[in-house]
């Protein structure tokens, strides 16, 4: 049976967490201690970060979600109409259920609308959803609205949206990588942008679901042949757009 | 005089002085006038901010309000961290407070008096020497009777609670006597427990007549900014606000009934139906004053955690509860829910959604033991699984996951809900796949079939 979490672990890690943050924009590191220095301290604050999920069983969520957890008296929503996070599993995690919000809107119009209020409002710390193929003019008002709202937008994306421009800050993209130790998670990790850094190294995270451990090593330190070239790729576009 | 600054005191300003003699030592003298109407508002507020930390509460004015807190120290981490709360949720509301803490109530009061920025306290068994030590200045005398001590030489307390107490009354006279035997102990006093009022008014005046409703709304501001404090104050909401503009004519008054969706105590909201209704309000007379009542409070429910907190984390709660309400009245309420913990090994039944607006009663905080999927699948999916001799799972034989089981973990059995037909006889596995997925799948016990209920997201 797998040993329940030490409350004294959480806050350590939350001590952390909370102690790593110095740079100009707002970031909330997620603990991987390679992860943040390129991530420039964490997934930004007051923006939107795509992460682009190759299967559904890769551990982004379970990897990146606790660094998602809120300031005090600031609530997490989830929206999306029908996946939901399991309740049980995210209190593990360290959340406080009383400050989750599952938003279920039922039609597309409802879901963006709904999107839009979540990251608009102070109130939500984090915004969590999946999000399909949407317009460019959608993703730029959702980022505006994280930046209004100063909360962090975490879109879950399928992996084939992944060539498209976005004016997400952060955009990585999340892979299953098998394990040596049952105990421990791996999983690799592209950063495809962000924003502040030309910079797009290939990680591989490892943690402790139980023990919330975390570590992460490069698998390159710049892999700036494939990665200079999807930014670059990204401003000629954006460039034709303007 | 009756009370002066650091930097008047420094100059030579006491109080008890005339205006003109303490202009006459310090030329840049500011005098406000004295209200004693508005102390006595604030150190109700005062005794009403100090509700939060014990119930009873006496308040002694002008200055004075005492706390029983030994029931409720525990829940606060002790005597010292209530105190400790205490005067720095006072110095968020920009007053400093000077405390003393010991067993009977003039002894705390003394205490208190003596005490600079830091707390004074005194144990049962250290309470007379702790005392003794104490300047004459911080005991409650009249002023002759200081006088008298002074021409007597004696400067602590110390020396008043050194002569036998069956001579006190002989040698100092009966109010200073009963006051050393309240000091000491030795008689209780008869304390009233402060009872805040249920219902409360705020009121400003305007210089002169207005006939815009901007004026209104901000004059509105100001009640509303009062009333916040009082209700934080108190732990209330209100159900609604009566608004009472006030004709300069003298004729009747024009009269606006604010009810937010659920009881509020924030001073954004109620401007906010204040000025939704004055949009449509056409003003035709002048108003010169303008009144709120507050009816209805309620009390709000804060645990020992959120009592003190942060007064923006306050405003985030508040902020949630807009936007909670700005997403149901557009998708209805259903659509808006929270999730607790429920005391039930069946995966699927370990939680509860609920509407926002439900209150989560029962609710446990028990985790489960076993590993559990951020994302649960339900129903859970038909699984292809071949296992090896023992019974675990070594292959996914149909599906994107197929392929050879990397590793296992578990097995957790759960069997249970015999009790209301929904019983499950399930054996879990963690596995993970050839890839690196981590899924969640059981054996249902009773078909013998295998199912995918999650995914380690």
């Amino acid at each position: 049976m797998t040993p329940s979490v030490d409350p004294g672990v959480i806050a350590r890690l939350r001590g952390a967490l909370s102690r790593s943050s110095e740079s100009v924009e707002r970031r909330r590191p997620t603990g991987f201690t390679a992860l943040d220095a390129a991530l420039l301290g964490g997934l930004p604050v007051g923006a939107l970060t795509e992460v682009y999920m190759a299967a559904p069983g890769a551990g982004a969520l379970e990897a990146l979600l606790p660094c998602l957890i809120p300031e005090s008296g600031k609530s997490v929503a989830w929206v999306h109409p029908s996946s939901f996070p399991y309740p049980p599993a995210l209190a593990r995690a360290g959340f406080d259920l009383s400050r989750w919000m599952l938003v279920r809107p039922e039609t597309d119009d409802d879901h963006l609308w709904a999107l839009e209020q979540c990251l608009r409002s102070p109130g939500c710390g984090a915004v969590v959803s999946h999000a399909g193929d949407l317009p460019d003019s959608v993703m730029r008002r959702l980022a505006l609205a994280a930046e209004e709202g100063g909360s962090t937008g975490f879109l879950v994306r399928p992996a084939a949206l992944m060539p498209r421009p976005s004016p997400a800050a952060v955009r990585l993209l999340a892979e299953p990588v098998p394990s040596f130790v049952p105990e421990r998670r791996r999983m690799r990790v592209t950063v495809l942008k962000c924003r502040g850094t030309p910079h797009t190294p290939q990680l591989v995270l490892e943690w402790n679901r139980e023990t919330l451990d975390r570590d992460a090593f490069s698998l390159a330190a710049d892999r700036t042949g494939l990665g200079g070239d999807a930014d670059a790729r990204e401003s000629s576009v954006r460039t034709l757009h303007a | 005089m009756v009370a002066v600054s650091r930097p008047a005191w420094i100059a030579g300003v006491r109080p008890g002085a005339g205006v003109a003699a303490a202009r006459s030592v310090c030329a840049g003298l500011v005098v406000s006038k004295h209200d004693p109407e508005a102390d006595a508002r604030l150190i109700a507020r005062f005794a009403n901010f100090c509700q939060r930390v014990t119930p009873d509460v006496v308040l002694e004015a002008p200055d004075v309000i005492l706390l029983e807190c030994s029931r409720t120290a525990e829940r606060f981490g002790g005597e010292d961290a209530l105190v400790d709360r205490l005067t720095r949720g006072f110095l968020r509301l920009g007053h400093r407070v000077k405390t003393g803490a010991a067993c009977h109530p003039e002894a705390a009061r003394t205490l208190a008096r003596a005490a600079g920025d830091t707390h004074l306290r005194a144990e049962a068994t250290t309470t007379i020497p702790t005392l003794a030590a104490l300047p004459l200045a911080a005991l409650a005398l009249p002023s002759s009777m200081r006088r008298l001590c002074a021409s007597l030489g004696i400067s602590r307390i110390g020396a008043l609670l050194d002569v036998p107490r069956s001579a006190w009354t002989a040698r100092f006279g009966a109010d200073l006597g009963r006051l050393l035997e309240r000091l000491v102990g030795d008689v209780e006093e008869p304390l009233r427990r402060f009872v805040p009022e249920a219902a409360f008014r705020e009121r400003v005046e305007f210089s002169s007549p207005v006939e815009e409703t901007t004026p209104l709304l901000f004059a509105g501001k100001r009640l509303f900014d009062l009333a916040e404090a009082e209700l934080v104050a108190r732990m209330a909401a209100v159900e609604s606000v009566t608004v009472l503009l006030e004709t300069a004519s003298k004729g009747p008054p024009i009269r606006l009934v604010l009810r937010p969706s659920a009881p509020s105590y924030t001073s954004r909201r109620f401007s906010a139906l204040l000025q939704h209704r004055l949009e449509t309000l056409r003003l035709d007379v002048p108003i010169d004053a303008v009144a709120a009542t507050f009816e209805r409070t309620v009390p709000i429910r804060m645990d020992a955690t959120t009592l003190f907190e942060d007064p923006s984390a306050r405003e985030h709660r508040d902020d949630v509860a807009r936007l909670e309400e700005r997403l149901a009245s557009r998708m209805g309420g259903h659509s808006i829910l929270g999730a607790a913990l429920e005391e039930d090994h069946r995966p699927e039944k370990a939680f509860r959604w609920s509407s926002k607006t439900q209150e989560t009663r029962g609710a446990t905080r028990r985790l489960p033991e076993g590993p559990r999927p951020l994302l649960l699948e339900e129903p859970p999916v038909p699984l292809a699984v071949e296992e090896d001799a023992s019974g675990r799972p070594v292959r996914v034989t149909r599906g994107p996951d197929r392929g050879p089981v990397r590793f296992s973990r578990g097995p957790e059995t759960i069997e249970t809900g015999w009790w209301d037909g929904a019983d499950v006889r399930r054996r879990y596995f963690e596995i993970e796949t050839a890839a690196g997925v981590r899924l969640w799948i059981y054996k249902d016990l009773g078909t013998g079939h295998w199912h995918r209920h999650g995914a380690f997201s």
